[in-house]
């Protein structure tokens, strides 16, 4: 058997990084086992002239398409959004864009403002300086003075706009709409030994550079030095617990494909939304029929995740295309609720500066903008780097209904149940889709645009997972407290997206590293009876 | 799966059609660009055998000898017969032809990966945000 840690942290993502970076000061042992391995950035795609086939083959953002020995697989047969993630150290930072918008103060209070889901138990202002801090870690660019957000600490010089951006610019300007430089976790200068962006235009795909911040390059080098191990290839099956309900360590298959138990004095669960509650509900006991941490029968329920439209305009003037990172300006113009507008809560626009000449071809083909046969070349000509967009990421209410629960016969290379997902969109989301595109039709065809197409949902679009193992104080209608410790296992926490009350209109990453940050904090204060 | 020298060379004029050798451009058909399209197509071997025979049906085996206007027509026909299985061939035939370095020098692109070059990205007009600026906040306190 293996010797017993302090900490078992089971994800070495977003959160996972975040936690035990903090975590490292107590000088406790700590251990993070992660099903991936370390990514190598000589291996992403712009490194090699294939890089546009690779985003439809084995660096793919859909697990379901990638399909690396890390990868578990998915029954996502009833959700019109699939399921993105990456697995391995970075988790889903390595496969993301890079935006770094906060949550506003009104997400916190969507019950007392707006009258549906619930409040959060905590504030922004408990978690604004752990978003500074992680800010700080991570390396932003931006811009401070944003009127549609409380007042940030200095950030590097924004991302440029490019032609493409200051198109879109001219749009909302002439609306007379919001838009800002959007936050963006992409080094614009040298930041703590990483360097600049170099317009690579290909951060969703991992940046070689390494201007872009993913935790396997931020947080988890510091943690290492610190002391923190991290073992990969390291898939966990199961929390196991003792007869008086406090968990013991995990069970685990290693890199050798051998069944090995870690035993813990505190487990941490950081394997977003959908990793999560699918470890949880697999670990069923005496103690524990259900599910582990799951007395409010709420674990895998009210999956959220951001329902998104887009909006492509072309143009007679040249753009951009795929040179440069897609992040550049954002607008939260319909943010805050307006009941006039049919729906409740709001949305965030965010630029998408473009894609590469095969996958400008590939959009414009499927849209039958440019045929295959006679008279592909000279459609094509008329649209490469000529269009740009962006898209709507709208708020999504929890759901009961909406669910992560164990497939009763699919299951992974070590014979672990996979997750199964079950999700709607709701009468709320399609509203907010559907003003999202209207208004943002408008908005491209005020910058200049001849022609505009819209979609929604964007079924590749389920990278945000959230809100199955909520935050709440009451354990009837919540998982875990509000510092992220289980109501039903005392030395049991809970990091990831999972904790979400609510999902706000805004990319997660930097409200859950903010919230890794804050658990762990709440941890370090009560370490003298923090199992009481 | 792996495809026969005969479905090979088969596609191979599937796809010349799908992207073809016209307005003084490279066809998918080129040497060069088939040879690279061609080691790539295992993975997706199924879908492509599956658009052999619809196009070998549609076309009663003489597909390659017919005018490219009826070759087109009948890709179209087996387009939207397959759906999905025909847009997998689509998709490797334009991923594969457009990263030819003759390809995307003709369309005043750059060869090669974008890392370790890099591009180059003007700041564009920062000028646009002044009105915005003026802005007074509207985030809603609570």
């Amino acid at each position: 058997m293996l010797e017993t840690v302090d900490v078992v942290i089971v994800g070495a993502g977003a959160s996972g990084a975040a936690v035990a970076w903090s975590l490292a000061d107590t000088r406790m042992q700590i251990v993070c086992l992660d099903q991936g391995d370390w990514p190598n950035p000589a291996n992403f795609p712009s490194a090699g002239r294939d890089w546009e086939a690779r985003q439809h083959t084995d660096h793919s953002f859909n697990p379901s398409v990638r399909r690396a020995a890390a990868d578990y697989p998915i029954n996502e047969d009833a959700s019109p959004i699939k399921i993105a993630n990456y697995n391995g150290i970075g988790g889903g930072t390595v496969l993301y864009a890079g935006h770094f918008p906060r949550f506003h103060p009104s997400d916190f209070r969507v019950k007392t403002l707006d009258g549906v889901a619930d409040d959060w138990p905590i504030d922004y202002a408990t978690l604004e300086p752990f978003y500074d801090r992680n800010d700080a870690i991570m390396g932003v660019a931006g811009l401070r003075g944003d009127p549609a957000n409380p007042l940030k600490p200095e950030r590097m010089p924004p991302l440029p706009l490019g032609k493409s951006a200051a198109a879109v610019a001219r749009g909302f300007n002439a609306q007379g709409w919001h838009w800002w430089p959007s936050d963006s976790a992409i080094a614009t200068q040298e930041h703590e030994g990483r360097a600049p962006c170099i317009n690579l235009g290909h951060c969703l795909y991992g940046c070689a550079q390494g201007a872009k911040a993913s935790t396997d390059i931020t947080y988890w080098p510091l943690a290492v030095r610190a002391g923190v191990e991290v073992r990969t290839h390291s898939r966990v099956r199961e929390v196991c617990v003792d007869d008086q309900g406090m968990a013991t360590g995990v069970i685990y298959f290693d890199a050798a494909g051998q069944e090995q138990f870690q035993p813990a004095h505190m487990v941490i669960m950081a394997c977003n939304g959908v990793g999560t509650p699918r470890i949880l509900l697999n670990s069923r006991s005496k103690l524990f029929p259900d599910g582990l941490a799951n007395s409010s029968g709420l674990v895998g329920r009210n999956l959220m995740f951001h329902p998104y439209a887009s909006i492509t305009g072309y143009f007679d003037e040249p753009l951009d295309g795929g040179r440069g990172p897609s992040n550049g300006l954002w607008s939260q113009e319909f943010y805050e609720t307006d009941p006039g507008r049919g729906f409740v809560r709001g949305y965030t626009y965010e630029f998408s500066r473009g894609g590469g000449p095969a996958s400008q071809a590939l959009g414009a083909i499927g849209s039958g903008r440019v045929p295959i046969g006679s008279g592909h070349h000279k459609a094509f000509r008329k649209r490469l780097d000529h269009s740009t967009g962006m898209v709507a990421i709208c708020e999504d209410l929890p759901e009961a209904h909406n669910t992560v629960t164990l497939d009763p016969t699919l299951t992974d290379a070590h014979g672990i149940p996979a997750p199964k997902i079950n999700y709607t969109i709701s009468e709320n989301s399609q509203r907010m889709l559907d003003f999202a595109m209207a208004r943002g039709a408008e908005v491209m065809k005020a910058a200049g645009a001849y022609e505009v197409q819209t979609a929604a949902p964007l079924s590749f679009g389920g990278w945000h997972l959230m809100g199955t193992a909520r935050m709440g104080r009451d354990p009837k209608t919540s998982v875990v407290n509000d510092w992220g410790r289980s109501h039903d296992v005392k030395n049991l926490f809970v990091v990831d997206g999972s904790l979400f009350v609510t999902s706000a209109g805004v990319n997660p990453t930097s409200t859950i590293q903010a919230l890794a940050l804050y658990v762990a904090d709440a941890i370090k204060s009560r370490l003298a009876n923090l199992f009481d | 799966m792996a495809l026969t020298d005969q479905q090979i060379e088969a596609f191979r004029t599937i796809a010349g059609r799908i992207i073809p050798a016209e307005d003084g451009a490279l066809g998918a058909d080129d040497a060069t660009i088939f040879a690279d399209l061609s080691s790539s197509l295992n993975d997706i071997a199924p879908a492509i055998a599956s658009i052999i025979d619809a196009v070998n049906l549609e076309g009663f085996g003489r597909f390659a000898q017919l005018p490219s206007v009826e070759q087109d027509v009948i890709l179209r026909k087996v387009q939207g017969a397959l759906g999905m299985t025909f847009w997998a061939a689509v998709q490797r035939v334009t991923l594969c032809y457009y990263r030819d370095d003759r390809v995307l020098s003709a369309l005043g692109l750059r060869p090669g990966p974008p890392f370790p070059r890099g591009q180059v990205l003007e700041q564009g007009d920062w000028s646009l945000l002044d009105p915005v600026k003026a802005r007074q906040p509207f985030w809603r306190e609570t």
